[in-house]
């Protein structure tokens, strides 16, 4: 028996090891010093996100961690082939803990102010950064599925983190069942899959070859089919949106905004990989779903917020639309599409897609969390009267978010549908790229309404005055700058950064 | 004696539907945890199942793993619960409705 | 064919005559309006009388007890298996390794064990 431990394995899993180990330092901490300061657990936390961030994006030298910025390594596999490290799975690592740094100053002033500060919640930040890290970055379907529950089970803590309130202990509970439902599907899939192949590993599972009609086969297809399900449960498309405006409504909305932020982009960078590991005449079957979920989504994420009154709730449903978008990427997976090399097109395009889709839903949830400051329940459009005049910055957060989601040019959210649509109409899915553009019209009714409503001089301005708070917190400011800025330069970026993902998508597996 | 392994297939698939409706059906929020508890271990059937069809031992450890999981989800979700109930004095699904519209 | 399951349809009329017939004795050799019948109108219960209800309220106390008891309890699950396999390991040279490796393992759950009584998860006091 050969040794089965190599010291490679953990630096090819650098970034997992420090979160994992800055959240039991934490633990650690609170058992053996007495007065264990919450700001003590904030710094833990900050370093250890900057530190695998750092080790992201510059690698590990003289080590087989290659970084973001050196090029397409072919990267590696660690632990007897558990976990892969390569370009794409680093792009999604830096994204992972880029979203999860801003959301990390977001947190620390919003429930401090709220009176929530913890050292655990910090910890369970670290959770879901490794959690989602491994589900991306994981060659086997049983890691997958632990890197899944280990970044879902602190959510359902974080969601009720507010327990004193009603809401919030619903949104809980509700986001419980939702997403254990959708991971047991994806477990009886995994099953499946097992059964068909013989194998849990990815890279074993692809090279069996089936007759068309075997049982194996329909085993396989079965179980595919069902980790994809399970997956589109965690991202939110219309079939299994189920309570997703609720969760979104009633959980904190600092929360929310990883939520929506972090479990969307490890399950769509794990469900990218994972699709080029199905057998190629199964695309074509599910390619017909997707575009149905797609479809469905799009319409029903842009009409349900017409006549809404709660902020929240328009983003949350926005965000289904926007899950409607980012699924027509899974597409490009039969293998008439290789050819044309449209499969790395819609990797890098779904990339900068998510990066911007991220960014913009983080300040639009972390600004709301500033304006509700506590209430009950969520702003709706009337306390935004008069914002501009109160609260500029905040207002012009909102804006930017919103304009963002609409797609107006200048913003990085244009950006990225103009590189779905290209993907698209050089593909010759015609009719989706209308439908995309025609609800996303419709869409820019409710975000300009928000715009109005910050903005326009009413009458009535000073009725809700009083309950919006100033913007305070010196790294809260320097997270909103630094989004804001982000949503609204990334645009000009948007074809290097473009390219740049496109290098790394060439060895996605 | 060996049992093919559809007819394994099958009860799991029942179990899991069992399952299934107990979560879509019942009203009471811990029943509705068991259920889903039902559908996880009907998954680890049909992992053993596969296991020892294949010769193979990664299904079982699997199951070790969803064992060691699903008994965290549950207390994670019987803390929620505790909660839900201090909120609402019920944990009747029909009675959680705040959020709605 | 139907005719198989005849058995069964025999073993069903036993069952049922048989809980026929208990239910006629019961009414047969019951004593009607005993004084021990007034005495203890309740449900049998190893003839003590009955205190409270059964569906009584418990301290929440018990239940943080048994959470904590269900997972550090599953945990165990994966120790048995390596129990089982560490004699092979140390045959091949690699005993120690598979040692610190279940090491790390136990000291990560006893953080945990000793966060949760430094929380006073395991203080049995009233909350009243």
């Amino acid at each position: 028996m050969e040794n089965i431990f190599k010291f490679q394995d953990l630096i090819l899993s650098a970034p997992q090891m420090i979160l994992i180990s800055g959240a039991l330092l934490i633990l650690l901490l609170q058992v053996i010093l007495p007065g264990f300061r919450k700001l003590l657990a904030f710094y833990i936390t900050l370093i250890s996100l900057f530190a695998s961030l750092y080790f992201v994006t510059f690698g590990i030298p003289g080590t087989a961690f290659y970084g973001l910025l050196s090029g397409n390594p072919e990267g590696g596999t660690a632990f007897q082939g558990n976990l892969r490290l390569n370009g794409y799975i680093q792009h999604y690592s830096f994204l992972i803990l880029l979203a999860l740094t801003i959301i990390l100053f977001f947190i620390k002033r919003v429930f401090a102010e709220q009176k929530l500060e913890l050292a655990e919640v910090y910890q369970f930040l670290l959770y879901i950064g490794a959690g989602s890290i491994f589900t991306v970055s994981a060659n086997d379907l049983m890691t997958m599925y632990i890197g899944l529950e280990l970044s879902s089970l602190p959510f359902f803590i974080l969601a009720a983190w507010d327990r004193g309130r009603a809401t919030a202990t619903e949104a809980a509970v509700k986001y419980f069942f939702l997403s254990t439902i959708g991971i047991a599907f994806m477990l009886l899939g995994i099953a499946l899959v097992y059964g068909g192949s013989g194998s849990t590993m990815l890279s074993e599972v692809f090279p069996v070859v089936f007759a068309e009609d075997s049982f194996s086969y329909k085993l396989l297809a079965a179980g595919w089919f069902l980790i994809i399900g399970g997956f589109l449960v965690k991202i939110a498309v219309v079939p299994f949106h189920g309570w997703v405006a609720d969760v979104y409504d009633g959980a904190p909305s600092v929360i929310t905004a990883a939520m929506a932020s972090i479990v969307k982009i490890s399950a769509v960078g794990a469900v990218f990989r994972i699709l080029q590991f199905m057998q190629p005449d199964m695309h074509m079957i599910l390619n017909t779903g997707i575009i149905i979920f797609a479809v469905a989504s799009m319409v029903y994420g842009n009409m349900a917020p017409l006549n809404q009154n709660n902020l929240k709730r328009v983003f949350a449903y926005s965000s289904i639309a926007h899950a409607g978008y980012i699924i027509t990427m899974f597409m490009f997976f039969p293998e008439s599409f290789k050819a044309i090399s449209l499969r790395t097109e819609a990797s890098s395009a779904l990339y900068f897609y998510i990066l911007t889709y991220a960014l913009t839903t983080i300040l639009a949830f972390a600004t709301i969390a500033y304006l509700e400051n506590g209430e009950e329940r969520g702003l709706t459009f009337d306390h935004l009267k008069g914002l501009s005049k109160k609260n500029p910055f905040a207002a012009f957060l909102l804006s930017v978010s919103a304009l963002s989601f609409a797609g107006i040019p200048p913003l990085a959210g244009f950006f990225g549908k103009l590189f779905l649509l290209k993907v698209l109409l050089s593909a010759g899915y015609y009719y989706l790229a209308v439908v995309m553009i025609v609800t996303s019209l419709v869409g820019v009714y409710f975000y300009i309404r928000i715009v109005f409503y910050a903005y326009w001089d009413f009458e009535d301005e000073n009725a809700t005055s009083g309950m919006l708070p100033p913007f305070r917190g010196i790294f809260a400011w320097s997270a909103a700058i630094v989004t804001a800025v982000l949503v609204l330069g990334l645009g000009f970026y948007s074809e290097s950064i473009f390219n740049f993902a496109r290098v790394a998508s060439e060895l996605i597996q | 004696m060996e049992i093919e392994i559809i007819r394994i297939i099958f009860l799991t698939v029942v179990l899991f539907s069992i399952g299934i409706l107990g979560v879509l059906t019942r009203r009471n929020i811990i029943v509705m945890i068991m259920s889903v508890e039902i559908m996880l271990n009907s998954v680890n059937l049909l992992f053993i199942a596969f296991s020892r069809y294949f010769q193979d031992l990664n299904g079982e450890v699997m199951v070790l793993f969803v064992m060691a999981i699903a008994a965290a989800e549950a207390a994670v979700g019987l803390a929620i619960v505790i909660a839900l109930h201090r909120n609402y004095h019920s944990i009747d699904i029909m009675d959680i409705k705040a959020l709605k519209e | 064919m139907i005719t198989g399951y005849w058995p069964y349809l025999i073993h069903f009329g036993i069952a049922a005559a048989f809980v026929a017939f208990l239910l006629f004795l019961t009414t047969k050799i019951k004593p009607a309006n005993s004084d021990k019948a007034e005495k203890y109108p309740d449900t049998f219960e190893c003839g003590v009388p009955r205190k409270g209800d059964a569906r009584g309220m418990f301290n929440v106390r018990f239940y943080i007890v048994a959470v904590m008891f269900i997972i550090f309890d599953v945990e165990a699950v994966f120790l048995f298996p390596w129990a089982v396999s560490f004699l092979d390991y140390k045959a091949t040279g690699l005993g120690l390794f598979i040692l610190a490796e279940m090491t790390v393992f136990l000291i990560i759950l006893f953080i945990g064990y000793f966060y949760m009584i430094r929380k006073g998860a395991l203080q049995w006091e009233d909350p009243e």
